[in-house]
């Protein structure tokens, strides 16, 4: 461990480093830091944990990390796994690998690849998920677009200006179909979707409400109401559907 | 002081003429209260209800604002915390919050002090209002000013209401924290009431 004099920590190897205000924090290789971090460049190479709060104006880990408190960061990316036991508030939020959030994510841009698990609520201006999420409270949007690869996500509810749900064009073939047998499962499960636009496939909801509504492929929808336009194409399964 | 009647999200879009995206940007943005979603399982799962006259009163105010005011300012106005603004007496009266008659006033009862904080000037502000408008004398403002500081320190940041009562040409006056109700003599009459939220946003709307 080494602590320079302009306020840099950084662990190289393996160690353990005191919380603080820091300039550029850097683990490489393995490191735990005990207590509240701020700084403003934070580096995870290798695996990482932070037992307090992060809060830092650029934060990557690269490798597997985990924070036991919150991450209020400008701008957060995770390459790898990480486990966020609180919340996440910030500015963009980028997730190529896995993320468990323990809490709430408030970040104005969400960014998802591969898959991640929220607790608590999601508020975006964006959200894009490529792969699969599985979150129980509501994910609260203005522009969602979701690609469905092998696997289920989920969300309680959804509400939003607008959300795409498609099944993803790329990375789909025989071969991987029978790879993922018996889990291939390329679906978007939610209890209500309430937006302004709305296009979906393969999603299976109990109620769908908004204005302009298209439901398509291997839709499962108990109930959907309009106001404006409405069509169904596709083999998509609605029992009720209501101009409202 | 609570209505409790309440109106389905169906409805309110329907009455409002708003749609999901709108309703949903003003949530996110704290325009509307987590509070007033409340949930209720009907015959088709999960229905939304809110509070009927608040929410109404509250989306008439933001479709008016939003024009000039941008969301993040407006969240700032419905918020419930006391905005750490502090304003030096002459800025008061500069920017027409309190008249300069009213600011001495308030001075009077209260002392000089260099800056005032957010509370300070709500409490001259309602001072000058009520005064301006012929409502209460100036000696019936001091037991006003010291019926709002205490309900300050009672309530804490907590909405209030505050009683203005006349009896035989007699004024007096009492806070109450709601939801609270008021019995009172019959001789007695209300020459008015203060919501302090209401006039918290009236306040900020005028700050901003």
């Amino acid at each position: 461990m080494n602590t320079t004099a302009n306020g840099d920590l950084k662990i190289d190897g393996s160690g353990s480093a005191p919380g603080g205000a820091y300039d550029t924090v850097r683990i490489n290789g393995a490191g735990k830091i005990t207590g509240n971090v701020i700084c403003r460049m934070f580096r995870i190479n290798g695996s990482g944990t932070v037992t307090g709060d992060l809060t830092t104006d650029d934060g990557k880990i690269n490798g597997s990390g985990t924070v036991d408190g919150n991450i209020d960061a400008k701008k957060c990316k995770i390459n790898g796994s990480a486990q966020i036991k609180g919340g996440i508030t910030g500015d963009s939020l980028s997730v190529s690998g896995s993320v468990t959030v323990g809490q709430t994510v408030d970040v104005l841009h969400v960014k998802l690849e591969g898959s991640a698990k929220i607790s608590g609520d999601v508020k975006a201006e964006t959200f894009q998920s490529d792969g699969s999420f599985e979150l129980n409270g509501l994910l609260n949007a203005d522009e969602i677009t979701v690609a469905l690869y092998h696997s289920k996500s989920k969300a309680g509810e959804i509400g939003c200006g607008k959300i795409n749900v498609s099944m993803a064009t790329t990375g789909f073939s025989i071969l991987r179909s029978i790879f993922t047998l018996g889990q291939y499962n390329p679906i978007l499960e939610a209890d209500t979707i309430e937006g302004d636009d709305i296009y979906l496939e393969n999603t299976v909801a109990k109620i769908v409400r908004g204005n302009n509504i298209i439901v398509g492929r291997g839709c499962v929808i108990d109930l959907i109401e309009y106001k404006g336009n409405y069509q169904k194409t596709g083999d998509a399964k609605v029992q009720v559907e209501k101009k409202i | 002081m609570e209505n409790d009647e309440q109106i389905s999200k169906k409805d309110l879009l329907e009455i409002t003429n708003i749609s999901y995206g709108q309703l949903y940007r003003w949530k996110r943005k704290g325009l509307i209260p987590e509070e007033w979603f409340i949930r209720k399982s009907s015959y088709t799962g999960q229905e939304t209800f809110f509070p009927r006259n608040r929410v109404l009163s509250r989306i008439e105010k933001i479709k008016n604002m939003k024009e000039d005011i941008s969301l993040d300012d407006l969240a700032d106005v419905f918020s419930p915390v006391q905005d750490e603004l502090h304003l030096a007496p002459e800025d008061v009266v500069k920017r027409n919050i309190v008249s300069s008659d009213g600011m001495k006033m308030y001075q009077d009862f209260h002392g000089n002090t260099d800056v005032l904080d957010f509370n300070a000037i709500r409490s001259a502000y309602i001072l000058n209002k009520l005064i301006a408008a012929g409502d209460i004398g100036l000696e019936e403002g001091k037991s006003l000013l010291e019926v709002l500081q205490e309900g300050m320190i009672l309530f804490g940041g907590e909405p209030s209401e505050v009683f203005l009562v006349r009896k035989l040409g007699i004024f007096s006056c009492f806070a109450v924290s709601p939801p609270g109700r008021i019995c009172m003599d019959k001789g007695a009459r209300i020459i008015g009431r203060i919501n302090t939220a209401a006039i918290t946003e009236e306040l900020k709307l005028k700050m901003i």
